[in-house]
């Protein structure tokens, strides 16, 4: 019958769409699969972009590239971009391996939602893009105001909190995307737009006439931001963590992309030669080679490198997340 | 019909395999869920809805904050819903029957126009449409400082229609229970003056005399009970107008593509239905010497209303679905709100979903049993089966 | 009866052009009020939208200085990114694919239009079994062409595929669940009852939400399946819910006779079905069928709700971007996603009018 033969090829068109099975090992998985599935958000200045030439590039983009450095020693990573709504399912459900975008730390998200985070990547705070001739100059200014503001982060939340607490009124408008609310922003459907300070400042450049815009500098929000992983793969998360840990350390001992090199031939430190794998065998306790570290600064850099690359040309500095002795917030862990 | 191809022990042999297999089916399903969420460790059960929900929602016809729980937050967004689609199915409605009734129209041109409107809307998708009208409309109006204004209290800019809101005062419901009781005893005393031929004696003009009276004596009532009701304007703050009610850009972009859309469905239901009333009953009402506006309301309209009406909850239906495409703009259904904000704040898809769906369905299901009534005590009046 | 009177001739209606314009547009005073309002709201309304669209438009031209202090139309737009507009993000180099994928498709059932081939059944089973796989093989890849992922499918091109690959799997389905209303085994009656007033009253954006949300819950973690193909999957079964209902009406108009003389005839159930009820309950369901093939048509815009840029989506993503700057890009863009639609889903219902017309005419088709 027709309708048999149709259901037949229908069911053999479902069976030749089936990926790879993938397992509850991340580690195996991923080095047998070859290449690293990242999670990312795109179209962020300064995080996730194309440039002119296809590539892709940003520090979202080199998280990714950080831990591939790690497993295989070279870039092999095939990007998933996603949205806010469908990034945690998509964790949660296996189809990708990290969610390498910015996501905040919080309890919610870690205990009840089923992901582990991998430390802190940055210290983001929620800030506010407004109209220089509004005359706004503190947040407090914004009492009244209507805000653009996107689902599927804490952004929602933190306004609310915010303005509660200190007693002011707002309206939102709530996106799906950040696209469509900077859209509305400059039609003029609201006075503000919210999100994170760093990509808030990289989006103004994009607007059509950025020099009508700020972005304010007071910020309402502690966002400790970091990539997550899955429960219930240990490994996999150290993995992670000490990946993104390599690039703190190396800026914190005076090791970078340009003299990686000749540091691991002639330092006499303890610790340099423990990270790049001089001394220690650090490497295969992770189920990686020797010189995972290696690896991880000479193609993407330490975190100075990083920074550099990515938001110094949009203009923002380090601030909060420069290391603990430059008066910032970060700071590496051990390799002991 | 009953067919005999069947022996009976067939039949409830096949019967046995549909139930293993479904509920096998639905047990794996059920099985392989629950592992996923241990295995993610999410947490399970329906508890979230009385959390506090921590976010504000931009269009709200009660009272809300950030403080309510995510429960009052749903309901809110379901009362959005159901506003925008009374609002189109209003609209949709009159501009439907408009166009349909302009269809038949000895007028050459304005039967073409509507025949070029129903061409053209009903093949551009209604998302489409959609967008068009919100950045027509946020484009079109001006700015806050420009707003229009009628009768300082109402005033219409870029950021939505800004209207004042009731305050409802002690003993208004009191009032308003007059109001009803009032209107009840004049539609009962009219009913029975008119049964009874009071006063009548084939002079029309005292029915009318009598409505009118009614009808005064019901404004009254109503001016009575408006007094209890106190109304807060909207007052421009610094960025934009406090208080009342609005109507946001987004609301009214949603209404009006869903309206112009579904309106060209309904007025080919409507043209449709009323080129299939036979000629000859036309014909006879004529003869029988009825005026054309009496043979419209007695002959026509009743016999083309049947024929409408299971078409029309159809398209009554639809607009109500496609509600949920408030998701692609910022209006706060419960698609943006629920499905976007919450499930985002919570994580738990399952429960959500679920409540999703069942809000959906519950007002679908209400529609379809309304028209399922309809149309029965439509055949029953007309003596059908 | 003798009549001394001449016998009235029925006054000519007259054929000249003022006479038809003193007939329909001049009939009384209303009509002539209305007649001049309606000449005139046409007037106010599509001269600045001729003007806007077409005469101040700038036509010539790809690179974004060529709008620039033009008010009007920036077809500019659509020439420079109209290959996106097709295609989508696919790989430029691999776009060969898609033209010979859908130009097979199209040399394959172009011939089924024609309502009098011959070999229609063997065109129609190479159509449902062999070129799918074909399609499927050049689209998506793997075994000698490099994959590209569903992510990258867009523009014009996602449209298709996704209306297409709808409605063909959600017909035999929609045939099967319309059988299943109809049964006499009652369970199988309140299942299918059930399912199909189930999924009739959810709206599509939820279902698609469904799909892509809570599918991977329902699954086992190791079986991942393609996002599309899981919004695919749940517009077919949507689809198939509608489909039944039309194909359950064209059943019930079919007369109880041809019950009893398939019977008379020896002819089991899946037999009567399979020769007589099913290929008549198709041809008086095929309006409908058509109609709803529309709707599908046009339903695929909401795709991009759920981060998939069909057409619509590929536009207003350009339009976005910040090299063409005036907001008459957008517009341009969106009237040009309109006609593109509009001419299609018209072409549509015109043939669909076409075959309703010659069904009506009898039993011709074979």
């Amino acid at each position: 019958m027709i309708q048999v033969r149709r259901l037949l090829s229908g069911t053999i068109l479902a069976l030749l769409l089936l990926p790879i099975v993938s397992h509850a090992d991340t580690l195996a998985d991923v080095l047998s699969r070859g290449i690293l599935r990242c999670g990312i958000t795109e179209n962020s200045p300064g995080f996730s972009t194309i440039n002119a030439i296809g590539e892709r590039e940003g520090f979202i983009i080199d998280q990714c590239k950080t831990i591939s450095a790690a497993l295989f020693g070279r870039i092999s990573v095939e990007y998933v971009g996603l949205t806010p709504q469908t990034a945690f399912v998509s964790l949660q459900a296996g189809r990708i391996d990290v969610f390498a975008a910015g996501a905040t730390w919080t309890f919610r998200r870690d205990v009840a939602m089923g992901l582990n985070f991998t430390g802190v990547s940055y210290y983001a705070g929620q800030g506010f893009l407004v109209r220089k001739s509004a005359h706004v100059k503190r947040v407090a200014d914004l009492d009244g105001a209507t805000i653009c503001v996107t689902q599927g982060s804490t952004n929602e939340q933190n306004l609310a909190d915010y303005f509660v607490a200190h007693g002011l009124k707002f309206t939102p408008v709530t996106f799906a995307d950040m696209e469509q609310a900077l859209e509305a922003y400059e039609m003029g459907r609201c006075d503000a737009v919210t999100n994170e300070r760093i990509s808030l400042a990289g989006r103004r450049r994009s607007l059509r006439s950025p020099d009508e815009h700020l972005v304010l500098s007071e910020s309402i929000s502690k966002e400790p931001v970091g990539a997550a992983v899955r429960h219930g793969d240990d490994r996999w998360r150290d993995i992670v963590a000490w990946s993104f840990n390599v690039r703190l350390a190396a800026e914190e001992l005076g090791v970078n992309q340009a003299n990686v090199d000749e540091m691991r031939a002639g330092s006499k430190n303890a610790e340099v030669r423990r990270l790049l794998g001089v001394t220690g065998g650090f490497g295969k306790d992770l189920g990686l080679s020797d010189d995972w570290a290696y690896n991880i600064i000479k193609l993407v850099g330490n975190y100075a490198d990083v920074w550099e690359r990515n938001f110094t040309p949009m203009g923002v500095d380090r601030g909060l997340n420069n290391l603990w002795s430059n008066g910032g917030l970060l700071s590496a862990l051990p390799f002991r | 019909m009953k067919r005999d191809h069947f022996p009976d022990y067939r039949t409830l042999l096949y019967q046995a395999i549909l139930l293993v297999l479904a509920g096998g089916l639905a047990f794996a399903i059920f099985h392989t869920t629950q592992t996923n969420l241990e295995r993610l460790g999410v947490h399970s059960g329906f508890d979230f809805l009385w959390l506090r929900a921590g976010f504000e929602i931009g269009q709200s016809l009660i009272s809300y904050g950030p403080d309510s729980p995510i429960i009052a937050a749903l309901w809110v967004a379901f009362l959005n819903t159901l506003l925008l689609a009374l609002v189109s199915i209003c609209l949709s409605t009159i501009l439907g029957f408009a166009i349909g009734i302009s269809r038949l129209s000895g007028n050459w041109l304005l039967s073409q126009a509507a025949k070029a409107y129903v061409e053209i809307f009903r093949n551009i998708p209604v998302l489409l449409q959609i967008f068009f009208w919100y950045f027509i409309v946020l484009r079109a109006l001006p700015g806050t400082q420009n707003s229009y204004r009628f009768f300082e209290a109402i005033f219409l800019s870029n950021r939505g229609l800004f209207l004042p809101s009731p305050v409802l005062k002690e003993g208004f419901w009191f009032a308003l229970a007059l109001v009803v009781m009032v209107f009840v005893a004049c539609t009962v005393l009219h009913r029975w003056m008119k049964q009874r031929r009071v006063g009548n004696n084939g002079h029309v003009w005292r029915n009318y005399a009598r409505i009118g009276l009614m009808t005064i004596v019901l404004m009254f009532f109503i001016w009575f009970a408006g007094s209890f009701v106190s109304w807060e304007i909207p007052r421009l703050g610094r960025f934009s107008y406090q208080g009342g009610m609005v109507l946001t850009p987004e609301f009214v972009a949603l209404a009006f593509g869903l309206a112009i859309y579904n309106a060209s469905y309904i007025a080919e239901i409507v043209r449709s239905a009323f080129q299939s009333i036979p000629r000859g009953v036309v014909e006879a009402a004529e003869s029988l010497g009825l005026r054309k506006t009496a043979i419209l309301r007695l002959v026509t309209l009743p016999l083309a209303l049947r024929v409408i009406m299971p078409p029309l909850t159809t398209v009554y239906l639809n607009i109500f679905k496609s509600t949920s495409l408030a998701a692609a703009i910022a209006y706060p259904d419960v698609m943006s709100v629920f499905v976007g904000t919450v499930n985002n704040l919570i994580g738990q898809p399952l429960e959500i979903m679920t409540v999703t769906l069942l809000s959906y369905a519950f007002v679908a299901f209400a529609i379809s049993l309304l028209m399922h009534l309809y149309s029965n005590k439509q055949a029953l009046k007309s003596g059908e089966k | 009866m003798s009549s001394s009177q001449p016998i009235q001739q029925f006054p000519k209606e007259g054929k000249t052009l003022t006479a038809w314009a003193r007939r329909n547009l001049f009939s009384s005073w209303f009509n002539t009020v209305l007649t001049v309002l309606l000449l005139y709201l046409v007037w106010v309304a599509m001269v600045p939208l001729i003007d806007w669209l077409v005469i101040d438009a700038q036509w010539s031209g790809r690179s974004p200085d060529a709008c620039l202090n033009k008010g009007a139309a920036c077809w500019p737009f659509v020439w420079n990114r109209f290959d996106q507009f097709i295609y989508g993000q696919y790989p430029v180099a691999e776009r060969w694919r898609i033209n010979v994928g859908i130009a097979l498709g199209i040399v394959l059932a172009a011939p089924l239009l024609f309502p009098r081939l011959p070999h229609r059944k063997w065109l129609i089973t190479i159509l449902l079994t062999i070129y799918p796989l074909a399609a499927i093989y050049l689209f998506v890849g793997g075994g000698g062409l490099p994959v590209v992922e569903t992510q990258k499918w867009g523009g014009f091109f996602l449209t298709i595929v996704v209306s297409v690959f709808v409605m063909t799997t959600s017909l035999p389905m929609g045939i099967l669940l319309a059988l299943g209303r109809r049964s006499s085994i009652p369970l199988v009656k309140v299942f299918c009852a059930g399912w199909i007033e189930i999924w009739r009253s959810i709206p599509v954006v939820v279902v698609l939400f469904v799909a892509i949300i809570l599918f991977p819950l329902f699954m086992p973690a190791e079986l991942e399946i393609d996002r599309l193909l899981r919004a695919v999957v749940a517009l077919a079964i949507l689809m198939s819910c509608f489909l039944a209902e039309a194909i359950r009406g064209a059943l019930q108009s079919i007369p109880g006779g041809q019950y009893e003389a398939s019977a008379a005839l020896g002819l089991g159930y899946w037999d009567t079905m399979r020769l007589i009820m099913i290929p008549q309950a198709l041809k008086t369901a095929l309006p409908q069928i058509i109609s709803n093939f529309i709707g599908l048509f046009k339903e695929t815009t909401v795709l991009l709700i759920i981060g998939f840029h069909d057409l619509l989506g590929m536009v207003q993503s350009a339009s976005s971007d910040p090299q063409w700057t005036g907001q008459n890009v957008r517009t341009t863009g969106y009237f040009f996603v309109a006609c593109f639609f509009w001419a299609c889903c018209f072409a549509m219902s015109r043939y669909g009018a076409f075959l309703e017309r010659r069904l009506s005419r009898g039993f011709q088709w074979k």
